[in-house]
């Protein structure tokens, strides 16, 4: 449980690192007009270096945006297999099981994966434990891989349905006056709720289903989808949305026009956030009552401090998260060309 | 050059007549004047203090004519400017534009900015096509307005760039293009060079004359540049308090250029707009 959800704030770090700034301020000069129109004016004094050029190298130490490179993440990998071989090691000195408490790599690969199995239902053509399928490391991958398509499906629908509705509503919030009074107190009201406890209401509600997980994590989105709507909306230009209405646009047609593409790229941040809080908010919800998925492979291991199982469990719900980042980021890039 | 120059012989303390029109007809619409206010007031509070940008300003303005309003900031030539756009609604007073009543914005009045308010979302040419493509105007009607301002405004190669790729002087031509393309009656201009140096608001200043030549439409022009005023204004307006300080016709021939610096009649309008101006910023 531990170290499900370091790899949460871990993957939040990551977030928050890569989440796409702001349009830097162009530079207004005038070379850049000559030179469209004739080249020989501005040809003397051209710069040697572009714009852009001497924008990106001289950041004065404050980096913004971390760009994605795969070596760095391997090399994080790597680092952090080593921490954890060496307090593991240490451990193995001091302690008697130190299988309970953090075990070696070696024993996690050796006894955790192919104890998985315990969890295998059946599927992609293997024997379940309760018809006498044995432990095995072709098992217990595939039970993993079974309950992660489990996970990732309902973190994929809750995503989805929340991001909607939560922009959907803040928009009319924006729009119509009485949504705005009836909604925002209730909205803000739910969000100081602290969210993780109500995943045991959900699975009462709506029984230990997907249903229950998908509208939990579906919840949890609007909230902060609403919110931030709300903000980006707040903090647009007023001559922005003055401008449309100068041009005979409706009120429809300025939401539909105007603000819903302006408010993307305020958008870009709470989205990369929302992509680990479903994880979370998913494992909340499955780890009471339900009998499928991630969170309950990580509960049932739990009961009898399986840590090396929860490694496992740990490393796929961080696996997951990072590519529901990559995803989300990669759908709002196609959104915000127009801003880099 | 075009319109008025000799027409426009109407000074804004002329204007009460026209509070009779009511209802507007076709005909009203098509030869009434670009602008009749009367008694236009607009205040606001903050706490206890109360604050009046506009303070009684009546004013008639043709159709066709380039009119300058000039004054320092906080004298409410912007104020004045959206509430003719009816992005303000006045507190008390009157405004008919084409003879119709202002009750807010309107495709009749399109709108420059100070700052950048076009779409950054949308390239070039989808830019210029924004308005009347937004308002359900049928393609075949406007993409001839859209090919003809690309070319106009000189950005007919940066027609699938993106806004961020343009200098701020790329950038108002955009803007520039954007509002004629949605075909208004009026144009309102909000200091819309304020921000871009002498020789990229020399060659804007020729191009906005151009364009107004050419279509005949009547643009209110805010600025607090003298110069600015003179080489583009048939008629200076001055703003003092909220209320007119000055209202002057002006006739210099067209093109205007440098040698409107050694015309005698200009720099004696110049001395007299400085004393004025400056008499204020005491």
């Amino acid at each position: 449980m531990r170290s499900a959800a370091a790899a949460t704030a871990a993957c939040e770090d990551i977030a928050t690192r890569v989440v796409r700034g702001h349009p830097a301020p162009p530079t207004p000069d005038h070379e850049a007009d000559t030179a469209a129109t004739a080249a020989a004016p501005g040809a003397l004094i051209t710069p040697v270096a572009s714009a852009d050029g001497a924008t990106d190298s001289r950041s004065f130490g404050v980096r913004a945006r971390t760009r994605f490179r795969p070596t760095r993440v391997l090399l994080g990998v790597a680092a952090l297999i080593a921490l954890w071989e060496a307090v593991a090691l240490w451990f193995a000195r001091t302690l008697e099981h130190p299988e309970y408490v953090m075990p070696e790599l070696g024993y996690v690969l050796r006894v955790g994966l192919p104890g998985l199995s315990d969890y295998y239902s059946g599927v992609f053509g293997g024997t379940p434990p309760s018809q006498g399928g044995g432990q095995t490391v072709v098992q217990g991958l595939l039970s993993l891989v079974e309950h992660s398509g489990i996970s990732l499906v309902r973190v994929g629908a809750g995503l989805a349905l929340g991001t909607a509705l939560g922009i959907a509503a803040g928009l009319a919030m924006a729009a119509l006056r009485p949504v705005r009074y009836a909604g925002f107190g209730v909205a803000n009201l739910l969000r100081m709720l602290p969210l993780l406890a109500l995943g045991p209401l959900f699975t009462l509600w709506l029984g230990p289903t997907t249903s229950a997980s998908v509208t939990f994590i579906c919840f949890a989105v609007t909230l902060t989808m609403l919110v931030a709507t709300s903000n980006a909306i707040g903090n647009l230009d007023p001559d922005l949305l003055a401008y449309p209405r100068t041009l005979g646009l409706s009120t429809f047609a300025t939401y539909r026009r105007v603000v819903a593409p302006a408010i993307i790229p305020e958008l870009a941040a709470a989205l990369t956030i929302c992509g680990p809080l479903a994880w979370s908010v998913l494992l909340a919800s499955e780890m009471y009552g339900m009998q499928e998925g991630l969170g309950w492979m990580m509960s049932e291991a739990l009961d009898f401090t399986l840590v090396d199982r929860i490694t496992l469990i740990a490393v796929a719900f961080i696996v997951l998260n990072f590519v529901t980042l990559r995803a989300m980021q990669a759908l709002v890039r196609r959104g915000t060309r127009w801003a880099e | 050059m075009a319109v008025t120059s000799s027409t426009a012989a109407t000074s804004s303390t002329e204007v009460t007549t026209h509070a009779a029109v009511t209802t507007p007809t076709a005909a009203t619409t098509e030869t009434a004047p670009a602008f009749e206010v009367t008694g236009l007031r607009f205040e606001y509070r903050e706490g206890r203090q109360v604050t009046r940008p506009i303070d009684g300003v009546d004013l008639h303005i043709p159709r066709g004519q380039f009119v300058c309003i000039l004054g320092p900031s906080g004298q409410g030539k912007s104020t004045l400017l959206r509430c003719l756009a009816g992005l303000l609604t006045p507190t008390g007073g009157q405004i008919r534009a084409g003879g119709v009543t202002v009750d807010g914005p309107g495709a009749d009045r399109g709108m420059v900015f100070q700052q950048d308010a076009i779409p950054m979302w949308l390239r070039v040419e989808d830019n210029i096509a924004f308005g009347p493509k937004s308002r359900g105007v049928p393609e075949s009607e406007y993409r001839p307005r859209v090919e003809r301002y690309l070319e106009e405004v000189g950005l007919a190669a940066q027609r699938r760039s993106w806004p961020r790729q343009l200098s701020g002087g790329m950038r108002k031509r955009v803007a520039i293009a954007a509002v004629f393309a949605n075909d208004p009656d009026i144009l309102l201009m909000d200091e819309p060079f304020g921000a871009l140096d002498y020789f990229t608001r020399g060659k804007l200043h020729r191009l906005l004359i151009q364009l107004w030549a050419e279509t005949g439409k009547t643009i209110c022009f805010v600025t607090h540049d003298i110069d600015e005023a003179l080489v583009l204004a048939d008629r200076i307006l001055v703003l003092n308090n909220g209320a007119l300080a000055m209202d002057e016709l002006l006739d210099f021939p067209r093109p205007r250029g440098e040698e409107l610096r050694a015309d005698p009649d200009a720099n004696a309008l110049r001395a007299r707009l400085l004393s004025i101006l400056g008499g204020e910023a005491s």
